[in-house]
């Protein structure tokens, strides 16, 4: 039996594949058909290894992430199996990793935007290589809706400034209802006119 | 003679692989438009790359000759016709970006990116030393503002506010478009970001 080993390394990330190739599939020597394991170092927390399942679901999380945080959106997305999830952590993003086996508790990994790119990158790198026959569980990207980007863009600033703006209409126009009308210097214009016709 | 065999069948299904995702990449912008602020988003990417590397407008076309890319980007003022689409330029020509061209945008940009990322992300990473990455700041967006106050028209006040954001929230936001659009994955999110569903 081939056992093939590929790493793809991005700075402060870096994703290692073990597999071998499906025969029954035609691969070549060098194609992985059948992934075996995975590992994935990201620098200052713990090693992460599982099983396809795994990779698959942290596959989708991070690349739907990605594809949102592109368009300006920060949102929380959760995996089909409930394995990974990340969210928006302050400037930072936070992943929680579930483990299937019990009694292990959930992983929170802390990635700053530099991090993350790094991430998307192994996991963009690993998607498109083609000594990989591995159908990935993963999402294409697609555009979103108008609809959906003016839902799920942050515009706190937005409807502050719609807020603002209300107030200081109601200020104004109370500030101009109390100020008095002069009737008597109309009326004094207005006769002044009649006399010299 | 086996092996040759071999390598060829693997070659011919690599390329119909990477056509098959070309095809399903284009079924994904079938019904699709393209968004109000491309041009504009474009245009401040290629500012960064040039905020990033002097002489980066050499480089752009020797790049964009490299990928192979089309007559709009044989000379000099093809290329700046092309970026004249973003209305917040001073000598904005009320004209549109085609498909094609934000295509070819897109892969320049990318590559661009991929060259750049090593900068791109010094300037993202928050776990470096703060007074290091505060003068790299400064001197990133000293540099950026010092662009778009030639390039862009001020009596905008969008341009306006970009100048006095101390934050440089936006510069942030342009960066990480950048550094999540290296390579072939970057440059179909940056497609996809482009564009939205009609």
């Amino acid at each position: 039996m081939i056992n093939l080993n590929y790493k793809f390394i991005q700075n402060s990330s870096s994703l290692e594949l073990a597999g071998m190739p499906d025969v029954s599939n035609g691969d070549s020597e060098d194609t992985i058909g059948i992934l075996s394991s995975w590992t994935l170092k990201i620098i200052g927390s713990p090693l992460l290894e599982g099983e396809k399942v795994h990779l698959d679901n942290l596959m989708q999380v991070i690349l739907q992430y990605s594809r949102s945080y592109i368009s300006g959106i920060r949102k929380t997305f959760t995996s089909t199996k409930n394995l990974v999830t990340i969210s928006p952590f302050g400037v930072s993003h936070k992943l929680l990793l579930n483990s299937t086996r019990q009694g292990v508790k959930p992983l929170e990994i802390i990635l700053d935007d530099s991090e993350l790119s790094d991430l998307t990158r192994c996991l963009d790198l690993l998607r498109f290589d083609s000594r990989f026959n591995i159908k990935w569980d993963i999402n294409p990207d697609i555009p979103f809706s108008k609809k959906y980007i003016l839902t799920n863009i942050s515009n706190s600033r937005n409807k502050s400034n719609f807020f603002y703006a209300v107030i200081i209409f109601i200020v104004t126009c109370s500030f101009l209802l109390l100020i008095p009308t002069n009737n008597k210097f109309e009326k004094i214009e207005s006769t002044k006119q009649t006399q010299s016709l | 003679m086996k092996k040759a065999n071999l390598v060829t069948n693997q070659n011919k299904s690599v390329i119909k692989g990477s056509k098959n995702l070309e095809i399903s990449a284009e079924k994904n912008f079938l019904n699709c438009m393209i968004a109000n602020d491309t041009p504009r988003k474009l245009d401040f990417l290629i500012l960064v790359i040039e905020t990033l590397q002097i002489n980066a407008n050499d480089s752009i076309l020797l790049k964009a000759k490299e990928i192979g890319l089309s007559d709009d980007f044989s000379s000099r003022v093809q290329f700046w016709k092309m970026r004249c689409s973003n209305p917040l330029r001073n000598s904005y020509t009320f004209s549109s970006l085609s498909v094609m061209q934000i295509n070819s945008l897109v892969e320049l940009i990318s590559s661009m990116a991929e060259n750049l990322y090593p900068l791109i992300r010094q300037l993202l990473s928050t776990k470096e030393s703060k007074t290091l990455n505060q003068e790299r700041w400064y001197l990133f967006s000293s540099r950026l503002k010092v662009l778009i106050r030639e390039r862009m028209n001020l009596q905008r006040s969008y341009i306006d506010t970009l100048l006095s954001d101390e934050n440089n929230e936006f510069f942030r936001e342009l960066l990480i478009i950048l550094s999540l659009s290296c390579g072939k994955g970057g440059a179909s999110r940056l497609k996809a970001s482009l564009y939205h569903q009609s």
